[in-house]
């Protein structure tokens, strides 16, 4: 089974890269550099990814148990729609502090030269991707060709693990704020991409030994 | 903008803490964060490769132990602490790691830290003077301690309620006040509209005593309708509620100070007394101070000596300092003594005299019970009185030794006649002595002049000390001979600056005693004398002798600190002696012997420091006194 799957995964990549339009970006398939990975975080204008779009995004490096905060990227993506009210309240990004970014495309050249083939972890990673992908299909004809790690599912896994002694199916809460707080985690800063971006690194680190150990 | 936890950490942070918030929050945008995981190891060293070159770190969150080469564990980093400077500093070449407790850390890079670290604010605490160097390594063994007590928040002690009265209160108020409370001390705020700056929250105070208020009331005739602002001192010494209990501990020693005031983020909020804190500790720690009280025979006092003695050894691997333990043990002597003494039903004349401790038990810098030096002072009684109640002396003594305090081998006992004599045979005695000025009559002299009350008519003390103080003012030859006896050991410090050792045993070892200890203690004894300073404990001396101005501060502390060092590594040697089992003999040898090869190669640095101070003590001893004309 698990081989079909790596197959199809690698079958998938050669037709990416085959379509890839701008070969500029041909290093987005290169190996995988050993025991590295890039947690991402996007702020966006709402929860629709149909719709919504990127107002600012943060990703930093993992290397071995180390999280580069040093050398994060933190973009913020200019744009002429409107901020939905709701989510005003939540990243208190404002229409002001959106101005004087980097263009859409301009933002996501430099996100994959920041990532290059290095895994990406996040939580509920799904909907940041399709964000991205919305914006770099159309100009590279593909999607990101990145392996996925997503931390709401590892630390189902671990919970699931560390409870499989019980009859029934456990409750698993899997809100962020609950991730943290289960993996004992400090928090380090306010709500916003960058320190989510950086929180999601800690939580994977510590899930990676966690179900390293088991 | 809200400054990020980085910030937070690093401004409550010595020495960070000293730094513009611009350049912390320059500084924080620079560091990674780094997991460790649970029982993982890992070496602090230069490397070519950036994850895994030298770096500072800062912990956030679990336990990081350090293990020297020999896997000996030498400190523990817990929350708002940082490690790995001494190998950035190419002070040492690697260190090794291991996660005690699964744990979180900010890390700076090395080459950013060897930028920062050249800003004065930094470089001040990095390379720094020895007093700051000791104070580290006392924080590292502090962190070596996961005990509960001294790692417990200032918060939690026993805090007392804080007074603070307006700048236009009078000493009445203030008096008022403090009797209401309860708390014998007063905080003054100024009145500084709009200049309070948020960096010091303490600024804007002032901090009056009960004392201050006697001495002006003492010089002033109107001075209750003063105000009280006139009379405060400033700064206020004071630590953050969030600190750690040793710290306080730390800060009363390093201002000689007995009550700090606590703060929060906005302002004073408590006060802490030394005596508090200490009971604080001696509860926490499982030893009922107030056992001995109620005891009715010698078996229970032998459980209680017991108990102090566990305590020793564990407040030391706890790291408070030396002194603080001295007193502590001191205290408990003291009420054994009187104990002892009215459980063995004296004849009424003993209770009109004075019983007195004298040598490191006066100077109270006695910490493990080594020998007895006691005497009691009689009143002027009949010689027959005194024949009869000579044989309580003997009993005396003898149950001291079987509590386990041994004989003194100088005989310095009430037992020996010459310690037990009434007061005008005692003063003709001490007059002797400061005519013969011979070595014997000298040692007699240095004993008795650290001489503390325990119980008893203590003006009998006083008037034999103020003989022997009226005698130095009088003829200041008899202090220039009296002090010589400081050059008299060679400090074990090469031309080279290497140790001097002796080989014993094929071990090598060092005469703390013989080479630091006595002649900071001799010497501090003699200014004492000389400025007639009643205090009997050498930092009391020391203290007392910088507010007169003979000790700079700097030097003060600089004396203090290293007295402290050289009784700790001696206590430890002490306590390896007992733990080895080593017999009486041996132990009574080698007790200020330490092996200097157990050190780290951090102790035997500051020892070096250490002995240049004493050298430079000596030096100016030397010139005071001028010592060199008498050789």
């Amino acid at each position: 089974m698990n081989r079909f799957k790596s197959l199809k995964h690698i079958l998938v990549r050669q037709w990416q890269q085959y379509r890839l339009k701008e070969f500029e970006f041909d290093f987005l398939f290169d190996p995988v550099p050993e025991d590295e990975y890039v947690c991402f975080d996007c702020e966006t204008t709402g929860l629709n990814p149909k719709k919504d779009k990127i107002l600012t995004l943060s990703a930093v490096r993992i290397k071995g148990n180390n999280v580069l905060a040093g050398e994060s990227l933190d973009l913020v993506v200019q744009h002429s729609g409107q901020i939905h009210e709701d989510s005003i309240k939540v990243h208190q990004l404002r229409h002001l502090d959106v101005q004087g970014g980097v263009d859409e495309i301009e933002a996501m050249r430099r996100f994959l030269y920041f990532i290059g083939s290095r895994p990406l972890v996040g939580y509920y990673l799904e909907f940041d991707i399709e964000l991205v992908n919305r914006l770099i299909k159309p100009w590279l004809g593909i999607a990101l060709p990145n392996p996925q790690i997503e931390v709401s599912e590892l630390f189902y896994d671990y919970q699931l693990k560390s409870q499989y002694h019980s009859p029934y199916m456990p409750n698993i809460d899997l809100s962020f704020e609950r991730i943290l707080e289960q993996l004992a985690l400090p928090n380090l800063g306010q709500h916003n991409a960058k320190n989510d971006a950086m929180m999601t690194a800690l939580a994977f680190l510590k899930l990676k030994s966690l179900l390293a150990r088991e | 903008m809200n400054n990020s936890p980085v910030v937070n950490l690093l401004q409550q942070l010595e020495p960070f803490s000293n730094l513009s918030e611009d350049s912390l929050q320059k500084m924080s945008s620079t560091m990674d964060v780094v997991y460790f995981p649970q029982d993982s190891k890992f070496n602090i060293q230069f490397s070519e490769n950036p994850e895994e070159n030298a770096s500072l770190y800062f912990v956030i969150k679990g336990r990081i132990a350090e293990f020297d080469e020999e896997g000996r564990q030498i400190a523990l980093y817990l929350h708002h602490t940082f490690f790995g400077e001494s190998v950035l500093l190419k002070k040492i070449k690697q260190s090794h790691y291991e996660v005690k407790e699964e744990a979180i850390a900010y890390r700076l890079h090395g080459d950013d830290f060897m930028e920062w670290v050249k800003l004065p604010e930094l470089a001040n605490y990095f390379f720094n003077s020895i007093t700051d160097k000791l104070e580290q390594m006392h924080k590292s063994r502090q962190m070596a301690s996961s005990s509960e007590a001294l790692m417990g928040l200032v918060v939690d002690a026993p805090i007392k309620a804080l007074n603070v009265l307006s700048s236009s209160a009078t000493v009445k108020e203030a008096i008022d006040q403090m009797a209401t409370t309860q708390v014998d001390a007063c905080l003054v705020s100024h009145d500084m509209a709009g200049q309070q700056t948020a960096t010091d929250v303490m600024s804007a105070y002032g901090i009056v005593t009960a004392m201050d208020l006697l001495r002006a009331i003492s010089s002033e005739s109107d001075a209750l309708n003063q105000p009280v602002s006139s009379f405060t001192r400033a700064p206020v010494i004071s630590v953050h509620h969030h600190d750690y209990l040793f710290n306080a501990l730390l800060k009363m020693t390093r201002y000689y100070v007995n009550r700090l005031v606590i703060r929060d983020d906005k302002g004073p909020v408590a006060m802490l007394y030394q005596k508090d804190l200490m009971g604080h500790f001696a509860t926490q720690s499982g030893l009922g101070m107030l056992t001995l009280e109620s005891v009715s025979s010698l078996e229970e006092i032998e459980k209680v000596l017991q108990q102090v003695d566990d305590l020793i050894v564990n407040l030391n691997t706890r790291g408070v300092k030396t002194h603080y333990i001295a007193k502590l043990a001191t205290e408990v002597y003291r009420k054994v003594f009187q104990k002892v003494f009215e459980l063995l039903s004296p004849d009424a004349a003993l209770y009109e005299g004075c019983f007195i401790v004298m040598g490191s038990e006066g100077r109270a810098e006695q910490v493990m019970k080594t020998d007895q030096d006691n005497a009691f002072i009689l009143p002027d009684i009949d010689a027959d009185t005194l024949k009869r109640i000579r044989p309580f002396a003997e009993r005396m003594t003898e149950t001291l030794i079987q509590l386990g305090f041994p004989k003194c081998l100088g005989n310095v006992m009430v037992c020996n006649p010459m310690w037990f004599q009434p007061l005008t045979e005692f003063k003709k005695q001490l007059k002797s002595w400061m005519d013969a000025q011979d070595e014997a009559s000298f040692m007699n002299l240095s004993i008795f002049i650290d001489a503390e009350g325990v119980f008893g008519d203590e003006t009998l003390l006083n008037d034999c000390k103020q003989l022997v103080f009226d005698w130095a003012n009088t003829y200041p030859q008899f202090l220039r001979h009296f002090a010589k006896p400081v050059l008299q050991f060679e400090t074990p410090v090469n031309f080279f600056g290497r140790l001097v050792l002796e080989k014993q045993d094929q071990q090598d070892l060092l005469d703390l005693k013989k080479g630091g200890i006595f002649a900071i203690v001799h010497g501090v004894r003699c200014l004492a004398l000389e400025f007639g300073i009643p205090q009997a404990n050498t930092h009391w001396r020391i203290k007392a002798l910088m507010e007169k101005g003979f000790f700079s501060e700097e030097f003060g502390y600089e004396l203090g600190e290293t007295l402290n060092f050289f009784n700790t590594l001696r206590l430890e040697n002490m306590i390896s002696l007992k733990q080895a089992g080593t017999s009486e003999q041996v132990f009574t040898n080698k007790q200020n012997k330490i092996q200097v090869t157990h050190l780290s190669t951090l102790q035997q640095d500051l020892l070096k420091d250490a002995f240049d101070v004493v050298k430079r003590f000596k030096k100016m001893l030397n010139q005071h006194y001028k010592l060199d004309a008498l050789l």
